[in-house]
């Protein structure tokens, strides 16, 4: 009898000191939606109708990236961040992850990168699934990962071509960000939808063309630079 | 003191009780349970992860089962079986092509989802060789079931008292997923256990650069992207047969598009592109140097400014760069004894 008081005893003791805390903090669920566009159109795959600020007509065939570092602030002050390197193959179509059980924040403004972070732009960093092993960046050309791949065909004077927008190395990694207020709520599934336009990264701050910059940019520092600070407005944080 | 010790055993009973089930799949037609011994796959840690699907995990007898198949004429109605046209000592492919086309060699598939010179497969390795077996060989099932042998291995190992192509393929997948390419000298030199010599690093730094941009379709360490590219062949597809993806989708943008081949062993092939017209890599370079078609489709990648006219490699860069794709030779790939025909 001695014996089995003494085992509830311990149980009851154990119990106690394992069972959660009953005081938990606002949680909730977070959703970040991802669209590609080319204007305010829904960008379509294989079809030369585009046309970029320097008059060229262009097509889409490939658009795989990195979207990393996603920050939350408020008040100039870090309140969350997002630790997913989502790779994103925008043929597949719509792109979404969740993050359960975050605590519930107000924010106003957000940054993210188009890329890899320094730490993880090592190779062999990420997890090696086919389609990281498919971004790696030659070691001899500096390593890592390609932060982005935006491949398609874009109209020469009657004659068509193919043009190939990769970006990578550390120097390259895109940071953009945006004012933009808004509040998690506890016990819905907060979304935050995010737009990339696929001009922008042809359009703003630099006004680029195929014919007269050049349709490769990998391993050109300086028209890797230019795409590269072009990508600090190609997303747009959607309410 | 008994008591507690009666305490203690429930416990344990219903520990015992309540842990989750980690043996076998469940049976899909029989009553009986199959014992089977699970096999770890282990690709090289510098391959990407292996995808399995979860109702095929590998087993011990299921990848030997899939082996006797693999090596069996009982799957076609002519004579010919998986390895009539996937020889081993070829790197799992033959000199020769079938229906004008080179064989693709069956290496290191498990990674891949696109399948045929045209892509017109797609899906799991289970996928591909249900294909294989129902509409390639057309596979008389009747005759599989009219085997005593295989009546009692599919039994044994699949739990099943009436064989159906289900079965087959799936025993097939897991010999064909074991087909694993990983001891080159290139691995070797990537995992730092050997050295390459001059001319096989000077080859690397083109495959790997600008220079000749192999890499972004012969991927490193699969050496495959896993897609289908226009690398400007034809300017004209005359042949249905070199219009490859577009005899799948019948859209235009993808007429001339062809799987990217695994360049494991590709030192050891007879024939090279959809159509084996090529026969050295020698060949093959060359036409990278200064035969590529531009045509409209032509892969983006292939359009780099100051290479509109090919790569511009020299006599010395191109042997550089075959002495390179040596290396991707596998010796103990081909000679393997537990891939070989179990007879």
């Amino acid at each position: 009898m001695k014996y089995l008081l003494l085992i509830g005893v311990c149980t009851l003791f154990t119990l106690s000191a394992c069972r959660k805390e009953l005081v938990l903090p606002p949680v909730t669920t977070l959703r970040i939606d991802l669209q590609h566009k080319v204007g305010s159109a829904h960008l379509a795959f294989d079809s030369l109708m585009y046309e970029n600020k320097a008059g060229e007509s262009y097509s889409v065939t490939k658009l795989n990236y990195f979207l990393s570092g996603i920050c939350f602030y408020k008040n100039s002050q870090l309140v969350f961040t997002v630790d997913t390197i989502a790779y994103i193959d925008a043929r597949t179509g719509g792109y979404s992850f969740r993050i359960a059980d975050i605590p519930a924040f107000t924010y106003d403004s957000v940054s993210y990168f188009i890329g890899v972070p320094p730490p993880y732009n090592v190779h062999g960093k990420l997890a090696s699934t086919y389609e990281n092993v498919a971004m790696e960046w030659p070691d001899m050309m500096g390593g890592g990962y390609h932060f982005l791949k935006l491949e398609g065909h874009w109209k020469d004077t009657g004659s068509i071509s193919g043009y190939a927008i990769h970006l990578g190395t550390n120097a390259c990694l895109v940071k953009g960000g945006h004012k933009i207020s808004g509040h998690t709520r506890q016990g819905v599934e907060n979304v935050i939808g995010l737009s990339m336009d696929i001009n922008k990264w042809l359009e703003v701050p630099y006004t680029y063309s195929f014919k007269s910059d050049g349709v490769y940019t990998m391993g050109d520092a300086i028209l890797m630079q230019r795409i590269s600070e072009n990508g600090r407005d190609v997303i747009k944080v959607l309410q | 003191m008994r008591k507690t010790a009666w305490v203690i055993c429930a416990l344990i009973a219903l520990i015992v009780a309540c842990r989750k089930e980690t043996g076998n799949p469940p049976a899909n037609n029989s009553t009986d349970i199959p014992v089977l011994t699970p096999f770890i796959i282990r690709p090289p840690a510098h391959f990407p992860k292996l995808p399995i699907p979860e109702d095929n995990q590998p087993y011990v007898e299921k990848i030997q089962l899939g082996r006797i198949l693999y090596y069996d004429p009982i799957l076609s109605n002519d004579g010919r079986s998986c390895a009539t046209c996937h020889v081993q000592s070829k790197g799992f492919t033959i000199d020769g092509m079938i229906n004008d086309m080179p064989v693709l060699p069956h290496v290191n598939l498990a990674w891949n989802t696109n399948f045929m010179w045209d892509g017109s497969q797609r899906g799991t390795l289970e996928d591909l060789m249900l294909f294989e077996v129902k509409d390639f060989f057309g596979t008389d099932i009747a005759k599989v079931n009219a085997s005593a042998k295989y009546r009692e291995l599919f039994k044994k190992y699949f739990a099943v008292d009436n064989i159906t192509y289900k079965e087959v393929s799936y025993a097939l997948a897991q010999f064909v997923r074991t087909l694993i390419s990983r001891d080159t000298k290139y691995d070797a030199y990537l995992q730092g256990y050997t050295s390459l010599s001059y001319d096989e690093l000077q080859g690397r730094n083109i495959f790997f650069s600008e220079k000749g941009d192999c890499y972004h379709c012969h991927v490193n360490p699969v050496l495959t992207d896993n897609l289908l590219h226009n690398i400007g062949l034809d300017s004209l597809y005359t042949k249905e047969m070199d219009k490859g993806l577009y005899n799948v989708t019948h859209d235009n943008k993808d007429l001339g598009k062809f799987r990217t081949p695994n360049l494991r062993n590709v030192g050891l092939r007879k024939r090279y592109m959809h159509d084996g017209r090529f026969q050295t890599l020698e060949e093959v370079i060359e036409f990278y140097n200064s035969g590529v078609r531009k045509v409209t489709n032509l892969d983006p990648i292939m359009t780099k400014a100051g290479k509109e006219n090919g790569l511009q490699l020299s006599e010395l860069e191109k042997h550089q760069l075959v002495a390179f794709l040596q290396t991707f030779t596998d010796a103990t790939f081909t000679s393997d004894t537990s891939l070989s025909n179990p007879e």
